[in-house]
């Protein structure tokens, strides 16, 4: 399975992420990814939004392989998941 | 129809966003209703905003020192975790616990001493923080109750070993207290210019810096040392606190010719935020001394008068103006410079 993945705002206001395959990841994240990476789950991540008055919380844009592309601003299990998977990006793009 | 439903018909977004900012927990809940019915928008969160709804904080009150508390949520995500330090404790041992009680100090300080503010809601509110936050959260971030602190991993170290970025997060929480900007678009590269020019003002005060002296620098302390940059922002030079392999160059203007026109974060809360920024800090330096005394009632004062949480750049700049003349005169150096300013970063307005 293949996704990007942007992480955008936090106190840095940093818009940082890209492309990644799942079966290049190691099988405790590649599973969690497999489970995250599905459209109901990114639809229902969708719809927790951060509350009014939140700020300098991250933004996440999440295309599929399919084209279909969603946008969360919420927290919680899925948010997590995709925090790794840009966390692994970065780790690979440092070397 | 109701005329509930009627209501909801006929309420458009941006009311019910002010709403929802401003209004008391019952009028929050009816905004997030209507706004879940008219788009389907999202409608679970909506208690975190003043309980009481929105009031304008009183100017000179009593101040009775801050109330702080500091959690730690143990590498979790559970907000606000396990309380490690009250008010008059000493210190824990423990660096980022200690921090973020001495930053929340630092900025209850600056907003009570200098502007007569009694914490972030002018009323004492308890500044709660939270460190430890989640594991390697790159971030800090204000939720609309409290502080919340990463330590850091990828791209900085403990957040809280920035005073600027403590004052950046607590500054936040005033906007949201002083009436709310919405966050996105030019409001919320408002409430984000805000938030960094009085974190910078925290850092200058407890430094003892002169504008002059300052290296209006946010973050300059908790970049890892393997990125390349100088800081998360500058205000006297936005567009260059970084230029990294990863993190790309620091795409702040100073000018509204190079305004950027995004959907990313917000419609560029943290980019956008550059323009307004650097007004101040042309501000600062034209007016010479410490940046929080002058330059910082004239922001300051803006908020606590502008009323409008989907105020522009126009509108706040304006708003600076018409602060300037109520605090040194009409005509005088200070408003002078206020409008000129605004004319040298491109924010045309009446």
């Amino acid at each position: 399975m293949k996704a990007t993945i942007y992480r955008s705002g936090g106190i840095g206001g940093l818009r940082i992420g890209g492309t990644v395959e799942t079966d290049q990841l190691n099988a405790d994240l590649a599973a969690r990814a497999a489970a995250a990476l599905q459209p109901g789950t990114l639809g229902a991540a969708a719809a927790a939004p951060p509350a009014p008055g939140s700020a300098d919380q991250y933004d996440y844009e999440v295309t599929l392989g399919s084209g279909d592309t969603y946008n969360l601003e919420g927290s919680g299990g899925t948010v997590a998941v995709l925090d790794e998977l840009v966390n692994e990006i970065i780790s690979r793009r440092r070397g | 129809m109701s005329d509930c439903c009627h209501i909801h018909c006929i309420v458009p977004p941006h009311m019910l966003e002010s709403i929802e900012l401003r209004g008391n927990e019952e009028q929050r809940k009816f905004a997030a209703a209507a706004a879940a019915v008219a788009a389907e928008y999202r409608a679970e969160r909506v208690a975190q905003a003043p309980a009481g709804g929105f009031t304008i904080a009183a100017v000179n009150a009593a101040c009775d020192g801050p109330k702080r508390e500091v959690y730690t949520a143990k590498n979790s995500d559970q907000l606000p975790g396990d309380l490690v330090r009250s008010e008059g404790d000493p210190p824990s041992g423990e660096l980022a616990v200690d921090q973020a009680y001495d930053g929340a100090g630092d900025t209850y300080s600056l907003y009570s001493e200098q502007y007569g503010r009694d914490s972030l809601d002018g009323s004492g509110l308890k500044l709660v923080s939270s460190v430890h936050v989640s594991q390697g959260l790159d971030n800090a971030f204000w939720n609309g109750a409290q502080m919340a602190y990463g330590d850091g991993g990828m791209i900085f170290k403990p957040l809280t070993g920035s005073l600027a970025v403590i004052g950046h997060e607590l500054s936040h929480g005033v906007v949201q207290y002083c009436g709310g900007l919405v966050y996105r678009d030019q409001s919320g590269a408002l409430n984000e210019s805000f938030a960094d020019v009085f974190g910078a003002l925290v850092d200058q005060r407890k430094a003892g810096q002169t504008a002059a002296e300052a290296s209006w620098l946010i973050g300059a302390e908790i970049l890892l040392d393997d990125v390349s940059g100088d800081a998360l922002r500058s205000l006297k030079a936005p567009g260059t606190a970084y230029n990294d392999d990863v993190l790309g160059k620091d795409p702040q203007p100073f000018h509204m010719a190079d305004y950027a026109n995004t959907t990313s974060d917000r419609g560029g809360v943290h980019v956008n935020s550059g323009v307004p920024n650097h007004a101040f800090y042309l501000l600062a330096q034209y007016l010479g001394g410490y940046a929080w005394e002058k330059a910082g009632q004239i922001w300051y004062d803006s908020m606590q008068a502008l009323n409008n949480p989907h105020a522009t750049f126009a509108d706040w700049a304006a708003q600076t103006v018409a602060s300037a003349r109520d605090l040194y005169g009409v005509g005088s150096m200070e408003a002078i410079f206020t409008r000129r300013v605004w004319r040298l970063v491109g924010v045309d307005f009446n």
